[in-house]
């Protein structure tokens, strides 16, 4: 996404003046000095971004949503932190790691400004309405702004050869799946995004059609299985210290494996599995072989592909698409150009005998 | 008396909430009548915000993670 330029990012449009936050002063939430004479007197103090103190600064007047909001992963960004932390092996994160997490991972941190008025950090912020407040947040400008690069791009059909999400060609945008409880849930000790259970489930919305491949597979595959396209695979992350490029380009795939998330919500022995971006010298710039543990977690973990099609390779002939053809499964043989460590990791999840 | 007592603090409680989330806070807000805030004036003239913005070496990268 292109950035805004400087002054574009702080332009505020008159209509915002006459709005219910425009009609608080600005120093109520952004501190600073209103009668400074220069730019320097006037951000005396000055807080760019109130709403990273979401109590002081949003719940005087909505609630608890901002102390909520400082217990969902959105803010903690606890399901990544905690990875990080079991593959290094560490009690808590040291202090490189720490600092690794701060500059790297910690841009996507959300705060409700973020969400409701700027872009995210990640994309140089900058207001998206001209410090109007909105309700709803941007699928372009506020979700996909971080969750872009694979999310995003499976939903609204950019990678090569892939549909759009047949959801996204109805003109939905994240919000219509993902409610606002789900997003303003507090979830303490969560580690992953599925922890909720607030989350949208297909169900929600759709009633299982009752057809021979549904009651033959229903609670042993997960939707996906049969209705997403190939999505993005990662194999490294962009965290360098000096550079932020990408190290190891995505490939497109799509690979059935074991249910590593198995439960009453998710009762399927087989769903989708994508491979997360972490390989085991991912830190090394910032703490070389930081990932003593790194095979404590499977590197291929459970996924939603956001490319839903009522009709794919799968769907279209279950004979020759999944039955008999190993090229869709997850297998010892999709492992060989691991380490070994990492082979062991994925154990549990790698299918052994593909159907007949 | 009690009834009265209980409605003078319900009433002031009403009051009270009002005033924290739709008065302005201080002499310099936007619509006070009173002086304009030198925030309003140079965040709402695109021209002063060019000449007073100093580029910043931002990130061009592409959108990160999921």
């Amino acid at each position: 996404m292109p950035q805004l330029e400087a002054w574009q990012q702080v332009l505020v449009s008159e209509d915002f003046l006459t709005s219910t936050h425009g009609k608080l002063s600005c120093s109520s939430c952004h501190n600073g000095n209103e009668q400074g004479e220069s730019m320097e007197q006037a951000h005396t103090d000055l807080i760019v971004a109130p709403s990273s103190d979401p109590v002081k600064a949003c719940d005087t007047c909505h609630g608890t949503l901002g102390a909520q909001h400082q217990e969902s992963l959105h803010a903690t960004l606890a399901g990544y932190k905690e990875t990080i932390r079991v593959r290094s092996g560490q009690a808590t994160l040291s202090l490189e790691l720490e600092k690794m997490f701060e500059a790297k991972c910690a841009k996507c941190h959300t705060s409700c400004g973020q969400c409701h008025v700027t872009r995210p950090v990640s994309v140089s912020g900058g207001f998206n309405a001209g410090h109007n407040f909105y309700k709803r947040p941007n699928m372009t400008l506020n979700c996909t702004a971080c969750h872009g690069s694979r999310v995003g791009s499976e939903f609204t059909g950019q990678n090569a050869g892939i549909s759009a999400d047949v959801h996204y060609n109805k003109g939905f945008q994240c919000v219509a799946c993902h409610s606002t409880e789900e997003l303003h849930t507090a979830e303490p000790g969560a580690t992953s995004r599925y922890d909720n259970s607030l989350a949208p489930a297909c169900e929600d919305c759709h009633q299982v059609s009752s057809n021979a491949y549904h009651a033959v597979h229903k609670n042993k595959l997960s939707c996906q299985v049969c209705h997403s396209q190939e999505y993005k695979n990662c194999y490294n992350c962009h965290v360098g210290k000096v550079e932020s490029g990408i190290t190891q380009p995505s490939e497109l795939g799509f690979k059935i494996g074991k249910n590593p998330l198995k439960s009453a919500e998710r009762p399927w022995d087989y769903v989708t599995l994508r491979h997360i971006p972490i390989s085991p010298d991912s830190y090394d710039e910032w703490e070389p072989n930081a990932l003593v543990n790194f095979a404590a977690l499977p590197t291929w973990k459970f996924t939603t592909p956001h490319n839903i099609k009522k009709n794919t390779p799968q769907a279209a002939n279950c004979t020759s698409s999944c039955h008999n053809n190993p090229a869709v499964f997850l297998t010892q043989d999709d492992l060989q150009n691991m380490s070994a460590e990492e082979q062991a990791a994925n154990q549990g999840v790698i299918v052994d005998k593909i159907p007949d | 008396m009690r009834h009265s007592f209980y409605a003078i603090i319900l009433s002031l409680f009403v009051i009270a909430s009002f005033y924290q989330c739709s008065d302005p806070r201080t002499p310099t807000s936007p619509d006070d009548g009173l002086a304009v805030s030198a925030c309003v004036t140079c965040h709402t003239d695109a021209a002063k915000l060019k000449v007073l913005a100093i580029p910043e070496e931002g990130s061009t990268e592409d959108a990160g993670e999921s």
